[in-house]
């Protein structure tokens, strides 16, 4: 599998930076870690980019609904059984260790 | 499973269940499971089998694995409990144990579907550009298109198609909440490891949502 870190490119100083280097930051972006400088050049750059601007909303949005996926708590009938299977398993051994 | 680097940090959101009791109490509880008392055993069962669950089912993805492998974490716990010092809280030693135990459950199952999780992430030009341009926004358009089974269809079938550790990064991170700091210390990765794991995942779930729509993942 080719991987790919945007997540560790050096953090740009400079206020003109690019599509590529702001999807990189995005990951610090959302948490709000970005330094106050880098802060100021990623949103100088949403300005004037609306390509970035619909990929942060859509990285947003992918987190948002990721967030939301159902869960289904442990069924009774179930915990019922790993207790007693437990309990069997268990209360033969010597001891824990 | 040893003791790494313990803070006691605390995964924030799973340690709801074990927020009714004094940390002396769980103290005293936990001498008594090494001192082989079994009801002391189930005490800790019952207080911490939902959390447990929750944690595996997110990793694992079906109910009948999942049981398995809850009952492999009960079993651990009562094996290895003589080896909790405490110097972490025991919901983030028994967080790193659930972990352990459904990552090794994942890595034997054999590779399903599998992508090339490029294939999903954004392209670039030379100069810094994206590639395809425009860059749609379907933020909106997700909820109206795909129904909700059917998004959270792809989602899950997404997660599985990620390599273990970056599922259970993502997982940690979106799912279950936790810091970015927790998950480093869960999983025995360095914060930048966690961040570049946690933003490809993204960007690959991004991009898998953005192709189910009919739009380039760039």
């Amino acid at each position: 599998m080719v991987t790919r870190n945007s997540a560790q490119r050096p953090t740009p100083r400079r206020t003109d930076i690019t599509c590529q280097q702001v999807t990189g930051l995005i990951v610090d972006y959302v948490t709000g870690e970005l330094a106050t400088e880098t802060t100021l050049a990623f949103k100088a750059h949403l300005r004037k980019c609306p390509d970035c601007i619909a990929f942060l909303s859509t990285y947003q949005k992918t987190i948002q609904a990721t967030r939301f996926l159902a869960y289904r708590s442990i069924p009774p009938e179930m915990r019922t059984r790993l207790r007693q299977f437990l309990r069997s398993r268990i209360q033969g051994y010597p001891s824990g260790g | 499973m040893g003791q790494r680097g313990s803070t006691g940090v605390l995964p924030s959101r799973a340690t709801r269940a074990s927020s009714q009791i004094s940390h002396e109490e769980e103290r005293l509880l936990i001498d008594r499971v090494k001192a082989g008392e079994y009801e002391a055993f189930d005490a800790i069962f019952r207080r911490y089998v939902a959390q447990v669950h929750r944690q595996v089912f997110r990793l694992i993805g079906n109910e009948a694995e999942t049981e398995e492998v809850v009952q492999d974490v009960f079993l651990a716990i009562y094996e290895k409990i003589r080896t909790f010092r405490g110097d972490s809280a025991f919901s983030t030693w028994l967080y790193r144990l659930t972990m352990n135990v459904a990552l090794t459950r994942l890595r034997k199952r054999k590779r399903r579907n599998e992508v090339y999780l490029d294939d999903y992430l954004p392209r670039f030009q030379q100069d810094g550009h994206h590639k395809v341009r425009p860059v749609v926004n379907w933020e909106d358009e997700l909820d109206q298109r795909l129904e909700k089974k059917e998004l959270q269809r792809l989602l899950r079938e997404a997660l599985d198609q990620l390599p273990h550790v970056d599922k259970a990064v993502i997982v940690m991170s979106d799912l279950e909440g936790l810091s970015n700091r927790e998950i480093c210390e869960g999983l025995g990765l360095s914060i930048p490891a966690v961040k570049a794991r946690l933003h490809r995942a993204r960007l690959f779930l991004r991009g898998r949502l953005a192709v189910s729509l009919g739009y380039s993942p760039s």
